[in-house]
């Protein structure tokens, strides 16, 4: 029992430091192809579909604002939209009016086999 | 003669038939029968364009097997998807979900290639009783709900359809399916009920919450089967009857944006998904009011590489509740360990969806973006931009991340049994298609419609997407370091379906109570004055003026009887 314990807390730190890694990993990749993405951005090739997207890095800023912007909205929506879980389930009070558990019926006569 | 006779059938017909037969299968043959139906129905498609099956009645023209340049691409995908769902379902025994499964592929199918009003109203139907059978297939309390409210908003559809198509026809004198809209402008009010009813199954805003209310409520596998035809049937409608209708733009750009806010709240992620494609169904939307051959390229194009992408999210998602039971954000996360292959195709779809460059979402995007950009309205061009990062966000990361990643897993890997193959093979499938159509887009060019086409991979155009999407996901990055991204909560998101759930009976309860309680003091005041008469007339009874007395009741009758003999002399004389 305490083996399987002291595995289960190994396995719990083994995750933890791999998706650490991932994470890390994943942070380094995206600023090196943010800076990539910049130098390209300096030399010039990018292509804009309308005017204001000639703007320098505008993507990147849009993405970024427009990033932040969704989930900063959204910590607000939350107040506004969000209800527990049970918010719908006394729409069965009226479903079930007539859904009565019937009782259970009487055992008829007979012997108890017990 | 059997190969001709088959094609003579529309496509669509053998699956919609062949769905008979599924009860009287064995088990292990249902499959197979699914597969050679979708065959049979794919070959009808190989005998060219044109009207190829017309019937005469009533002196009406109908066309049920029309084939042209748009309804292809819309056919050959819905058979695509047809097979994917039925090897995702491999593993299902019960005949009844398979059956609505064949049946709403089939009909989907039909509707495609309908040529007449009234051919589409009856596939169009078809549809929406089929696909309520694989909602019901849950076999839960809430789905049973869910698919009763689904059925109330197709059926509406459904109506709105019928009713449009016979106003058009008093006007137009035209029962064809073609364009409602010429010059891009609508035609009598027949056109709106038409544009209407399309738009309740392309869910349009505020006539969109039966999609994220009965889609995450289906089975693993319905789920998959619900994710592709309904909502696609209606952009190929939209693209058929309202191309270039300017209106068509701004709704497809608010569809695009307004799920997004939903979807970042949202817990459930069957239910986030169902947002995502809502906002993708925008995309489409933007690229029919647009209506230039470059635009309905776009919508094609991305209603064919999205079916395939939204079919490998939702069946990862399956996969998921297959092993775990649950869909929560709150209680996934860390599943990469356990679940490497689902994890990897989750992603696969995720690159997809959020249109990397070499992923098929990326060559259809490309196109709408360009065709919009054409346009030179601005605005919804940004709307556009941000609904992507919008997908980013939670197409992108949050389906991926909160499953996968986000926190080490307690559960045991002993409880994780093996995956049934039919899903791991739809699901490779699926990912390689999305890989194949993003690497070679010149596959899935040359089943568009038009020949106006760009190439989506010049340097300039590349750059540009990837600094969207590489700072937005870098702004990800930085809210999570900063701990101001919101940890995901159990809860319900409310939709605009809280209108007729919540608002409609909280303002008309008041209003049916105290039009019950009118009823019954009316009812009360004249059983009073009932009884008050009676009392009166015993008592002039028993109270004559003059005379014998006789009872009260006889006189009662020799005065009825006296009154009668008078009408009917005065009756006689006149």
């Amino acid at each position: 029992m305490k083996n399987r314990k002291n595995k289960t807390l190994l396995d719990h730190k083994v995750q933890t430091l791999t998706l650490q890694r991932f994470g890390r990993a994943f942070t380094i990749a995206l600023v090196i192809v943010s800076l990539g993405l910049l130098v390209l951005e300096l030399l010039g090739h990018r292509y804009a579909e309308v005017d204001i997207e000639g703007m320098f890095f505008f993507p990147a800023i849009f993405g970024f604002v427009s990033f932040v912007f969704i989930v900063l909205a959204g910590k607000l929506l939350r107040r506004v939209l969000m209800r527990d879980e049970s918010y719908y389930a006394d729409e069965d009070y009226f479903a079930n009016r007539d859904h009565k558990p019937k009782p259970k019926p009487k055992p008829k006569g007979g012997r108890n086999v017990n | 003669m059997l190969t001709s006779f088959i094609a003579t059938l529309p496509p669509g017909a053998a699956m919609f038939l062949a769905a008979f037969a599924l009860p009287f299968l064995p088990s292990t043959a249902r499959h197979l029968w699914m597969l050679l139906a979708i065959a049979t129905s794919a070959l009808t498609l190989t005998v060219g364009y044109g009207d190829h099956l017309t019937w005469q009645v009533f002196g009406v023209q109908l066309v049920l097997y029309r084939a042209d340049n748009l309804t292809f691409p819309f056919s050959l995908i819905f058979h695509i998807a047809a097979v994917l769902m039925v090897i995702y379902s491999w593993h299902l025994k019960q005949w009844q979900e398979l059956m609505a499964q064949l049946a709403y592929a089939g009909a989907a199918i039909l509707a495609v290639h309908a040529g007449d009003l009234l051919t589409l109203f009856f596939w169009w139907e078809a549809t929406a009783l089929t696909s309520v059978f694989i909602i019901l297939a849950a076999k839960t309390r809430a789905a049973e709900k869910a698919a009763w409210r689904y059925l109330m908003a197709q059926v509406t559809s459904g109506v709105l359809l019928l009713g449009g198509a016979a106003l058009w026809v008093m006007e137009s004198g035209s029962l064809a399916f073609t364009s409602f809209a010429p010059n891009g402008e609508l035609a009598g009010w027949g056109s709106v009920f038409i544009l209407l009813a399309f738009g309740v199954k392309a869910a349009f805003p505020l006539l969109n919450a039966w999609l994220q209310d009965a889609y995450p409520e289906a089975t693993p596998t319905g789920t998959v089967a619900l994710s592709a035809f309904t909502t696609k049937l209606a952009i190929y409608a939209l693209m058929r009857g309202f191309p270039g209708v300017e209106m068509l733009i701004w709704i497809g750009a608010v569809m695009t944006a307004f799920p997004v806010f939903f979807a970042v709240i949202e817990n459930d992620l069957r239910r986030v998904l169902s947002f995502s494609l809502n906002n993708q169904l925008g995309f489409m939307v933007v690229a029919v009011g647009i209506g230039t051959p470059l635009a309905i390229n776009g919508g094609v194009a991305h209603a064919f590489v999205h079916i395939i992408y939204k079919a490998l999210l939702f069946m990862s998602m399956g996969s998921v509740i297959y092993h775990t039971g649950t869909a929560k954000a709150t209680e996934l996360g860390g599943l990469y360990k356990h679940l490497p292959f689902t994890m990897v195709c989750c992603v696969i779809g995720a690159l997809s969806i959020t249109a990397v460059p070499l992923f098929s979402g990326f060559v259809a995007k490309s196109l709408t973006f360009t065709a919009l950009g054409d346009t030179g309205l601005v605005l919804p061009y940004l709307v556009l931009l941000f609904a992507s990062a919008g997908v980013l966000e939670h197409s992108g990361i949050k389906i991926p991340y909160f499953t996968f990643f986000a926190h080490p897993t307690h559960r045991e890997a002993d409880s994780f049994g093996r995956t049934p193959t039919g899903m791991l093979v739809a699901m490779g499938l699926a990912a390689v298609m999305c890989v194949a159509f993003g690497i070679f887009p010149e596959l899935l060019y040359q089943v568009l419609p038009h020949s106006k086409l760009k190439d989506p991979y010049d340097l300039g155009h590349v750059t540009a997407q990837l600094q969207l999407l590489v700072l937005a996901a870098l702004a990800f990055v930085v809210l999570i370091r900063t701990g101001l991204y919101p940890p995901e909560i159990k809860s319900v998101v409310l939709n605009s379906d809280w209108l007729y759930r919540r608002a409609a009976p909280a303002l008309l309860r008041p209003v049916l109570a105290a039009l019950m309680e009118s009823m019954a003091l009316a009812d009360r005041a004249v059983m009073r004055l009932g009884k008050v008469a009676l009392a009166g007339s015993n008592w002039v009874a028993e109270h004559p003026v003059a005379g014998p007395v006789i009872p009260g009741p006889a006189a009662f009758v020799q005065a009825l009887v006296l009154l009668l003999v008078m009408i009917a002399v005065y009756v006689s004389l006149v």
